[in-house]
């Protein structure tokens, strides 16, 4: 009677630590991007020098799909927006670069790219695609999911009118980098093809695909805890419009 | 802009058909030098240039696929200078004295231009020796063109190049290399649209080629693909 206790109590504390350390990804927190207002001007260059880039957040912790591993390169990523545009950054470090597509809404994802998933409704049930090569060449999509969540309708045809992006190239060998500025105009994107107002909140992710790695790397700001699959919306983060940033 | 790229070069364990045609399953298994830029390092060219390399006992292979819309040449003989139209280019510093390396051309019309050069490390060509009577013996080499060859007519995708050098002549003692034995090269690209486009592995900071201190660095490593 004792030692059945016992294998009871032994079984009940595994399937109890077990449950703690295994959370299913749904019970990951979705990371919270915020995105400040800039007065200041950006010249779409790729070069990412202009001050007004200061005032943004720096993320630079992305993460395989997996939500563990570390990339092998590393990526910055910022954001602001202004009246008209969203503004994206992206710095890639990359001593091998694999890109070889120039056709606009090519199957960019087959090689080296950065990727936008924006949902701007916040409902998740529309979200537009967009994927960047190093050679600046761009994929846009409008994506609309299925209710069952397993299929979906994506429109290669919507183009964002307006988009303006552009690359850059520095330095060499191991220290070599990409890096690309992409201005997205809100009377293309925006909920109601206008700007946000402040406190507004889209869901969105942010990712870049590395292929000179052994294996292949899914890099992901909101990673899926699991397999990679850019498209599983329940994983699009926060991005939350904020008012100008503060002194601090 | 100090550093340099780095490749490991490693074995392959196929044969290896020199038909200009990257289709032995091993070319699939090998990861590209990455994209060639402009030499000046300000950028990627209009027209991408991938390349592979590997190595048996008797040959380093290279697999060169030139994105080119306009595939043309006029020259036909061997050692003609083909760098005045359209070609990729080797530039291989084996024998540890970077120096001293061995230059290869190769046309779309599989045209070969084979020379052993000497220049001082920067570059500078008033120095500068070349001896082209020079013939790589052995060397194999084909090229298909994925388009109409020398027709401007239309649009054209890509011409591949499939080439075999042999140790027997540019080995360090007419030998393959050893494990972890390090070469010094680099690899160029040449298109002539419009003002004409000069691109390559490690940008040379400078409109030459001929630069010794920015060839990059190649690692033999016996391990398989």
């Amino acid at each position: 009677m004792r030692i059945g206790v016992l294998l009871a109590l032994a079984a009940w504390s595994l399937l109890v630590s077990s449950g703690r350390t295994a959370m299913t990804a749904q019970e990951h927190p979705l990371p919270t991007y915020t995105c400040y207002k800039t007065a200041d001007k950006i010249t779409i260059d790729g070069k990412v020098e202009e001050p007004a880039w200061k005032q943004a957040v720096s993320f630079k912790d992305f993460v395989l799909a997996d939500g563990v591993t570390k990339p092998t390169y590393a990526t910055e990523f910022r954001a602001l927006w202004d009246d008209k545009t969203l503004y994206l950054c992206y710095v890639c470090e990359d001593p091998v670069i694999i890109a070889t597509m120039t056709k606009r809404d090519s199957g960019l994802y087959a090689e080296d790219c950065v990727e936008a998933f924006l949902s701007t409704g916040g409902e998740l049930r529309r979200y537009y695609e967009f994927e960047f090569s190093p050679r600046n060449v761009q994929m846009d999509a409008s994506v609309y999911p299925d209710p069952d969540g397993v299929n979906k309708i994506v429109d290669y045809s919507w183009n964002c009118a307006g988009i303006r992006t552009a690359t850059h190239i520095a330095g060499a060998g191991k220290a070599q980098r990409w890096s690309i500025e992409i201005a997205l105009p809100f009377s293309s994107i925006g909920r109601e093809l206008k700007a946000p107002a402040i406190g507004e909140q889209w869901r969105a992710n942010f990712y870049r695909l590395e292929y000179s790695t052994p294996k292949a790397e899914a890099i992901c700001w909101s990673p899926m805890w699991g397999p990679g699959n850019f498209h599983l919306r329940e994983r699009f983060g926060h991005l939350v419009f904020a008012g100008p940033r503060g002194k601090e | 802009m100090n550093e340099l790229p780095v490749y490991t070069i490693r074995r392959t364990p196929e044969p290896i058909t020199i038909e200009g045609v990257l289709d032995e399953p091993v070319w699939s298994r090998l990861k590209p030098v990455g994209a060639f830029r402009r030499v000046l390092g300000d950028g990627l060219p209009r027209y991408a240039t991938e390349l592979k390399l590997c190595w048996d006992d008797d040959y380093l292979y290279l697999g060169f696929v030139a994105m080119d819309p306009n595939i043309w040449g006029n020259y036909r003989n061997h050692d003609d200078p083909v760098w005045e139209e359209e070609v990729v280019e080797a530039f291989i510093s084996t024998c540890g004295d970077v120096t001293r390396y061995f230059e290869f051309n190769w046309s779309p019309h599989n045209v070969v231009f084979d020379a052993k050069i000497e220049i001082p490390e920067n570059g500078d060509r008033t120095y500068m020796k070349s001896d082209v009577p020079w013939v790589c013996e052995g060397l194999k080499s084909a090229v298909t063109v994925f388009g109409t060859i020398d027709d401007p007519s239309d649009v054209d995708e890509k011409w591949v190049v499939e080439t075999a050098l042999p140790f027997a002549q540019i080995g360090r003692e007419g030998r393959a290399p050893a494990n972890g034995e390090e070469w010094r090269a680099n690899f160029y690209r040449i298109d002539r649209e419009g003002e004409g486009e000069f691109s390559c592995w490690s940008p040379t900071l400078c409109p030459n080629f001929h630069v010794p201190a920015r060839f990059g660095r190649l690692i033999f490593t016996s391990e398989e693909a």
